[in-house]
């Protein structure tokens, strides 16, 4: 009993390492929001005027929208009126090398571990970092270039590309979507935009980093992937944020399009500060996140290890449209202290014969609440449709609620369609076992833990993997060894 | 609309139930009906926008001006009674029967048993709740009108409902049958029967409430049955929809449990075009025990939402949910079920598992198993899953020559034995295993 004890103190006194600030030079907005918010950033970056047009229809829509108050969260009323809408390092003209910039800004880099300097090149990952409300650098971008592929900020892409961006923007999460994806839409600033050309295999994983560095901040970037036929792309997602004790808005959008045998992977790490262990500041996390197997044989696959946040509410969803589609979804939420998460998945078999996989880890500790939320729907018109969903719930401690809400929805008698869940502490009688062996309890618990979510980690990309395993055990620090 | 017309219907009602009771409006059951009628108001009739009805719309049928009052021209007669409720009350030879007609008791067809030792069945009436706190008690607190405005609206409409009480360690050799006709050929009928269950403690009984339909007028039957079993006692209460296909029916069946004691409710749902059940078990005290068990077998444009609650309370405790569902034709079904562990509920056991057969291409099967759980200490499962016969099993069957559809059969029916099989009366299992059959055109299977 006393070393579960000391375990539970250790995890609820591990400290996040994040928590820093960066003190560089900052163009801010005044606090509010209006149509004329809307226009400043459209102009900002320097925007087409169809561009600022669409971001308006999807402000006054919003305007028109109340705040979904049906997940399983609780947390005071947000005041969008009290959130700035623009934070960005001030900008100077021409960045020519890395020489040029602001040399604070390389130091918090340094701090994360991203690889962005030249000779860390060699670590084989593309970097788009996203600072507060642009993107501060984008690394490979040239080696990319020779392959036909488009990886940078969606700002350059609107400029450089704006053809593409029109076409796809907005078609898997249309600005009326939710509450939040219509706020993203009217004041998102940047974010990553990637275009895989046709039978392109993209040779490196594609990365971004974002990090919400202003006080009184929201961040709202947007991230559009396509892979045309049989390309293949695997993408990965990392996001940190200042220890600050009031809260603050996170509302992404992510949209991927996979045509006729491409094969989308998207890996996040969320790791935004949690708050702390009084439930003091944190991050917001409301995100929508969609992809679109549009054509044939294509597949998407989202994997996600969420450790941080005060409020995680995100459903990485994906349509099955095209015949013989494949959508997965792998997923550990870890939440301590006084952290809510609410996330889980869509899967909306439409095309014949699609396949989905779900298998979702919760782990709860502290005081914290961890909620599964699923739909899995076959349309009538989707022969054969098959899907497996697994969720997984561990509670360390006796004050932390775990809940599931899966949705099955099955309108054609060919689907398959199996869930199960279980939900339990780890077994004295396994944590005995162990001893027995000779592995004390701490080991033991860290053995169980990773061994429960190994399913998971081992879907992301080798350098994540290491990161999630490292993440896992600073979340839980003391459980996970 | 059609919610004004019924809101409006409602109040009616009970202003003319307010009426015939003489001015006993300050009876306390009457006080009940009343706050039971604001909570209905209050709560307004459910949309496919509540969570709770996601998948069940009421709407095209609540909007009918139904007959609410007491029916004096509703006579039936005894070989019309013969025909609808014979066969399961043949099959229970149980010959303690209440018989309600449009939600009222018809002493004619009823063998009420009245001098069994412990037992006693009693109408649902103001002298009633008067004569008896423990009945009092029991009455709209198991399924508050707050939990759900069809379970208001039967509360604020309750006359004359049944209520049965069993003495402390008393055990009933016969099952007790409330067989509900609704007698729709005069008019669209309303009817709201309320039925209240006492199992003192140690006591152990089984109770079978079936419903029937005469006539084809569209009707709603509203029924809610309260539960409260003591210490050590055991009710399993089942509950056998086999309804006309003119009927819609909104019924709810809740249960506290004390220590050691267990309450099973078995839910079939056989016909009728439309069935919501909401089935719910609260165990309060430690070493209670909930089961809840159910099947559909639903063809042509039939209906059934099942919905379930074990709300585990206080540790120790042991729950247990199996529904199964075989839809052909273009019928629907729902599953919806809730296992809420409390934080103090530790080493709780529960398990709930929801399956469905759909043989047709326009059958649909929408389920929501969930978890709410704030305990650690827990062994909690769900599991859902919605398919198809396995064919590779049919062909197996082919080959040792059975025929195609006589395979068919016999696996659909293997797949709901296992639900009924959990039934301790041999008489009503045996009554269901020739019901499902028949239903799916199958032979009746020997024991």
């Amino acid at each position: 009993m006393n070393s579960e004890q000391s375990i539970l103190d250790d995890v609820v006194g591990s400290e996040y390492k994040y928590g820093f600030t960066t003190d560089i030079e900052q163009e801010l907005l005044p606090k509010g929001l209006s149509e004329d918010v809307v226009r400043f950033i459209s102009a900002k970056k320097e925007e087409p005027e169809w561009m600022l047009e669409w971001r308006l229809k999807a402000f006054r829509h919003w305007q028109s929208m109340k705040e979904p108050t049906w997940p399983n969260v609780s947390y005071p009323k947000i005041d969008f009126q009290d959130i700035i809408y623009w934070a960005a390092p001030k900008k100077k003209e021409g960045l020519a090398s890395l020489d040029e910039v602001d040399p604070e800004l390389l130091a918090t880099f340094a701090k994360l571990g991203i690889p962005l300097e030249e000779q860390k090149m060699l670590a084989g990952v593309a970097v788009d970092v996203v600072l507060d409300s642009v993107s501060v650098k984008t690394t490979f971008q040239d080696k990319l270039k020779e392959l036909g592929i488009i990886f940078c900020p969606i700002s350059e892409a609107l400029r450089d590309h704006p053809e593409l961006v029109r076409q796809y923007i907005g078609t898997v999460v249309p600005p009326s979507d939710n509450f939040y994806s219509a706020l993203n839409s009217a004041v998102f600033s940047d974010g990553s935009f990637v275009y895989i050309p046709k039978g392109v295999r993209c040779p490196i994983e594609l990365s971004t980093y974002f990090r919400i560095n202003a006080r009184n901040t929201g961040q709202f970037e947007r991230t559009l992937i396509i892979a045309d036929e049989g390309s293949y792309v695997s993408y990965l997602e990392g996001c940190t944020a200042p220890q600050r004790d009031e809260n603050q808005l996170h509302a992404a959008v992510v949209e991927l399009v996979a045509h006729t045998r491409a094969e989308i992977k998207y890996s996040t790490v969320q790791n935004w500060f949690p708050g702390d262990k009084q439930g003091n500041g944190g991050i917001y996390n409301f995100v929508t996140k969609r992809g679109i197997c549009e054509g044939a044989h294509s597949k998407i696959s989202w994997t996600q290890v969420e450790t941080g946040s005060a409020i995680t509410w995100k459903y990485p969803s994906v349509v099955l449209k095209g015949d013989y589609s494949i959508g997965e979804f792998y997923s550990v939420a870890v939440t301590n202290n006084m952290q809510q998460a609410d996330t889980g998945t869509k899967m909306l078999h439409v095309g014949k014969h699609t396949r989905s996989r779900i298998v979702s880890k919760g782990i709860s500790a502290g005081t914290s609440q961890n909620s599964y939320r699923g739909l899995v729907k076959v349309l009538k018109v989707s022969e054969g449709a098959r899907n497996f969903s697994q969720c997984d719930s561990l509670l360390i401690g006796d004050a932390c609620g775990a809940h599931t809400f899966p949705y099955l929805e099955i309108a054609n008698a060919s689907a398959t369609v199996e869930h199960e869940a279980t939900t339990s502490k780890i077994g004295e009688d396994i944590l005995f076992y162990c001893n027995q062996r000779g592995i004390d309890t701490e080991a033991a618990v860290a053995l169980i833990v990773n061994g429960y979510a190994r399913e998971v980690l081992n879907q992301l990309p080798m350098e994540f993997a290491v990161e999630a395993q490292k993440l896992l055990a600073i979340s839980l620090e003391g459980s996970v060894g | 609309m059609p919610i004004e017309i019924l809101r409006e219907n409602v109040r009616t009602a009970h202003q003319e139930l307010a009426r015939s009771i003489n001015g006993h409006a300050d009876h306390p059951l009457h006080q009940q009906r009343t706050a039971a009628l604001d909570a209905f108001l209050e709560q307004g009739v459910p949309t496919t926008r509540h969570e709770e009805w996601k998948y069940t719309n009421v709407l095209p049928f609540i909007g009918i001006e139904y007959a609410m009052t007491l029916c004096t021209t509703c006579f039936i007669t005894d070989a019309e009674c013969a025909r609808t409720i014979g066969p399961i009350a043949d099959a229970l030879e149980s010959g303690w029967r209440i018989v309600l007609i449009n939600g009222r008791i018809d002493r004619a067809h009823s063998s009420i048993p009245e001098h069994v030792p412990g037992l006693r069945i009693l109408p649902l009436t103001d002298a009633t709740i008067a004569a008896d706190a423990r009945i009092a008690g029991v009455v709209g607190s198991n399924a508050p009108a707050q939990s759900h405005p069809f379970v208001a609206m039967n509360l604020a409409l309750a006359d004359q409902g049944v209520v049965i009480h069993v003495d402390a360690n008393v055990r009933l050799e016969r099952p007790i049958h409330i067989a509900c006709i609704a007698d729709t050929r005069t008019s669209h009928r309303l009817s709201t029967p309320r039925i209240v269950v006492v199992a003192e403690q140690g006591s152990s009984f089984d109770v079978v409430e079936s419903h029937h339909t005469i006539g084809d007028m569209t009707a709603l039957d509203v029924t809610v049955a309260e539960v409260s079993v003591a210490a050590n006692a055991h009710v399993r209460y089942h509950k056998v929809i086999d309804d006309g296909e003119s009927m819609r029916h909104i019924g709810s069946t809740s249960a506290d449990v004390a220590r050691d004691g267990s309450f099973t409710a078995h839910t079939a749902s056989l016909g009728g075009a439309f069935v919501r059940n909401d089935a719910a078990v609260r165990l309060c005290e430690p070493s209670s025990q909930g089961f809840l068990f159910g099947t559909s077998v639903l063809q042509g444009h039939e209906y059934a939402d099942n919905h379930t609650t074990v709300d585990h309370c206080v540790p120790h405790c042991h729950s247990e949910e199996l529904y199964k569902g075989i839809y052909d034709g273009s019928s629907v079904g729902v599953f919806n079920g809730k296992i809420y562990v409390r934080p103090q509920a530790q080493k709780t056991t529960a398990y709930q598992s929801s399956h469905a057969i759909l043989l047709s291409e326009r059958a649909q099967m929408n389920s929501k198993p969930q978890l709410e759980i704030w305990a650690d200490d827990v062994k909690c499962s769900h599991g859902a899953t919605t398919g198809q016969l396995d064919e590779d099993a049919v062909f197996y069957l082919q080959s040792r020559g059975i025929d195609a559809a006589k395979a068919r059969a016999l696996m659909t029916y293997a797949f709901v034995a296992e639900v009924i099989e959990r039934i301790e009366l041999p008489s009503l299992r045996q009554h269901l295993e020739e019901r499902i059959a028949e239903k799916l055109g199958a032979e009746p299977f020997a024991e």
